[in-house]
């Protein structure tokens, strides 16, 4: 008896010290994660403009967001048509530049180092700048076409183009998912590849038969993580284009950001940030749901 | 001994992350200091006045936060003008937060209603009602004895200019406002003379020229922000005679026919060719006209511009020979829409816990000859009598700003409203000049659009 509460009170202790070890990061998370995620759900039932107290106001702001306010469904439909393209743009592209450098060959982690450098720069403004002075009418991609005899192209001026211009912007930045898929090509079983070439399968055939199922986990995980960052864009659109022209590349993150810090309308800004994270919430359930349907984890995805 | 040893660690790396949230006081005491020490102390013997106070004589380490947005030449003037007070006032350090105007006001919003804003700010004058109306933000000038002798007080008692109910809350930067600036030689191998009192029609007529001249040349370099600011808003307020909001009794002046004829007039613009098309000028919105590839090679005849920018834009293309122009007025007006008022006000945040050495710096800034000289005119033609005379004598005001800065100042027009001017206000008319400008949206439905998003500004 006294031994076993002499254990207990050693557990106890022990846990002490775990919460006084995981003190820095549980202060951290309270206080520049936790406070402000929960103030902002109370600032969107609100009038808060930033310069005024928040007075409550109901479900007004979402009502007006989801009924009035026609730029939403606009910066909404903005949203999912980048979305769908940069993340399996990226993904596709990630995979290829993967599978092209998985091999070896002379000075192929100076080329990997190389594939990765765009990555670097992930979500920087100056980058976001670079690619606006490339893709003006007057700049190195129109004199290109030009050399070509090809005509100009409106890359930022023209609705139909901008948000594509921006969406590559995004597929270029593939440096971190093509990492994850070179490991994980990395882990494939060279015994699957024999016997299937033994049993006469092509290269493409392995490709699809084995290689892709093999790395489903890791395709996953890449889809997930991009799609949620896709969903939250605002530099590129800020920086490049503004939102424009036409509100074409206006997406809800940039409304989030015109709302709040242009408009001070910072109840209202909170309601559109809540509304964002229902969406990801949302999609990234749904992805999880999908997921038992075609991705294939070794150990059957038990932990 | 193993766990004092990890609870030691443990305790060093808490101590070195609070470390790292705390304010830096200290440090800014040292560089106050240090930068008495090091600053150039032979500057001062000119001054006629050096503005002290009792806070400034002190021995008192104070450091200021002075924040503005600007291009190069003006950041440099103000630097200097920094660098002279700190020699007559070693104990005050000043930490200059400059930078370029995009956002600027965005992040002082958040730092207004923060309480962390700098202690001495410049604010654009049509966004500063906005502040002004929301909190009281500001230190009023004439509680700290100002010397205010040097302004007109005509000027300085306008409320674009700073004064609110009585109270100097803000002081005006210079004398600024829209004006025409010409590509001259280019005109006159066209045959337009600018010179003329004109109406906004003729714009259309000459730009039709220009055309036929050389069709890779436009009459008027400008983008959406132009459009919207300059040419909707000043035609507006001639053809109605008022500003869109009438902010006492909080009702519109605007009717939605009225508006369809300023959005038509719109629409000729980039239908006749008068202006490059709106998928082109697109790169070049906001204050980005003067990186205009074809504005630098000169194939504009003239840009809507401001007194406080011109220069950039005459930077960007300086083998031209540039004059002023006058600006359009339609027949029968009922106002003359255009107006001169200040490009910025300099203002004293509440938040200042050193508000007689803010004051004693926008003293130097303001009434010191050796200030005014530095200064000269990188905000505009200077807003001060006594600088004027000494920018005129050593050659640093220019002929063609004191000729932009009379222009706009005998047109006397009304000033925008606040509701109007603000940011969301100009968003909605500029989003739907934007529509007209593509051909997305008709002038008639647009307005209609237009006047039921403005009219929820009011609502």
């Amino acid at each position: 008896m006294a031994k076993a509460a002499k254990k207990h009170k050693g557990i106890q202790k022990r846990n002490r010290q775990a919460y006084l070890y995981l003190l820095p990061w549980l202060l951290g998370f309270a206080i520049l994660q936790l406070y402000p995620f929960m103030k902002s759900f109370y600032y969107s039932f609100t009038d808060y403009m930033i310069t005024n107290k928040p007075s409550f106001v109901g479900l007004e702001n979402y009502i007006k967001l989801l009924t009035v306010d026609t730029d939403f469904w606009n910066s909404f439909r903005v949203t999912l048509v980048y979305t769908l393209y940069t993340v399996p743009g990226k993904l596709v592209m990630a995979l290829a530049v993967a599978v092209f450098l998985n091999r070896n060959i002379k000075g192929i982690n100076l080329i990997r180092t190389f594939y990765y450098i765009p990555s670097l720069f992930g979500g920087s403004v100056a980058i976001a700048i670079l690619w606006k002075l490339m893709f003006m009418d007057n700049g190195v991609i129109n004199a290109l076409l030009a050399t070509l005899h090809l005509p100009a192209v409106h890359w930022l001026g023209d609705k139909k183009y901008a948000l594509k211009t921006i969406c590559l912007m995004e597929i270029w930045q593939f440096g971190s998912s093509m990492v994850m898929f070179l490991a994980a090509l990395k882990n494939v079983p060279k015994d699957l590849y024999e016997s299937a070439s033994i049993d006469g399968a092509g290269k493409i055939a392995s490709f699809f038969k084995i290689t892709v199922p093999q790395i489903t986990p890791i395709i996953f995980f890449n889809m997930i993580m991009q799609t949620i960052q896709a969903l939250q864009n605002f530099t590129s659109a800020f920086v490049i284009t503004e939102g424009g022209p036409l509100k074409s590349t206006y997406v809800l993150g940039m409304k989030l950001y015109k709302e709040g810090f242009t408009y001070f309308k910072m109840g209202y800004a909170s309601a559109i940030s809540w509304i964002i994270f229902l969406v990801i919430m949302l999609v990234t359930l749904m992805l999880f749901r999908s997921s038992s349907g075609w991705v294939h984890y070794e150990d059957d995805g038990e932990f | 001994m193993k766990r004092f040893m990890s609870l030691t660690v443990m305790l060093c790396l808490m101590l070195a992350l609070f470390a790292g949230c705390g304010n830096s006081s200290e440090k800014n005491d040292a560089d106050a200091s240090n930068g008495a020490a090091s600053s150039d102390a032979g500057t001062s013997s000119t001054d006629t006045n050096t503005g002290s106070t009792d806070a400034s004589s002190s021995d008192e380490a104070i450091t200021l936060r002075f924040a503005w947005w600007g291009g190069d030449e003006r950041t440099a003037a103000t630097l200097e003008v920094i660098k002279q007070f700190e020699a007559l006032h070693p104990n005050i350090t000043i930490e200059a937060e400059y930078g370029s105007s995009d956002g600027y006001h965005d992040k002082l919003s958040t730092q207004l209603a923060s309480g962390t804003a700098a202690d001495i700010v410049q604010v654009d004058p049509e966004t500063f009602p906005t502040y002004v109306d929301t909190s009281d933000y500001f230190v009023n000038y004439m509680d700290y004895d100002f010397d205010l002798s040097n302004f007109d007080e005509a000027y300085i008692s306008l409320s674009i200019n700073g004064r609110y109910d009585g109270k100097q809350l803000g002081l005006p930067s210079g004398i600024a406002g829209p004006m025409m600036l010409v590509n001259q030689d280019l005109a006159d191998a066209i045959g337009i003379d600018f010179t003329q009192d004109y109406t906004w029609d003729d714009l259309i007529t000459w730009g039709q020229k220009v055309r036929q001249y050389d069709d890779s040349m436009y009459l008027l370099c400008t983008n959406k922000d132009y459009v919207t600011n300059l040419v909707v808003y000043n035609y507006l307020k001639q053809l109605t005679g008022k500003t869109i909001f009438n902010k006492a009794d909080m009702t519109m002046n605007l009717t939605e026919e009225q508006l369809a004829q300023i959005f038509d007039y719109v629409q000729m613009l980039y239908d006749e060719g008068v202006c490059a098309p709106a998928n082109y000028a697109a790169a070049y919105s906001g204050d980005n006209l003067q990186s205009d590839p074809n504005w630098i090679d000169g194939k504009y005849v003239c840009a809507f511009s401001y007194i406080s920018t011109m220069d950039v834009m005459i930077a960007a293309n300086d083998d031209g020979n540039y004059s002023v122009g006058n600006l359009p007025v339609m027949d029968g007006a009922l106002n003359n829409g255009w107006t001169a008022n200040c490009p910025q006000v300099f203002a004293i945040t509440k938040s200042c816990e050193h508000p007689e050495a803010a004051i004693a710096f926008m003293d130097y800034f303001f009434n010191n000859e050796t200030a005014m000289e530095t200064l000269a005119c990188t905000r505009s033609v200077p807003p001060t009598g006594k600088a004027r005379e000494i920018c005129q004598a050593n050659g640093s005001l220019s002929e063609l700003a004191m000729n932009a800065a009379n222009i706009a100042s005998a047109m006397g027009g009304l000033t925008p409203d606040s509701i109007a001017s603000s940011q969301e206000g100009k968003q909605i008319v500029m989003d739907a000049v934007e529509e007209i400008a593509y051909g997305a949206n008709t002038p008639e439905d647009a307005a209609g659009n237009t006047i039921s998003l403005l009219s929820g500004l009011i609502n």
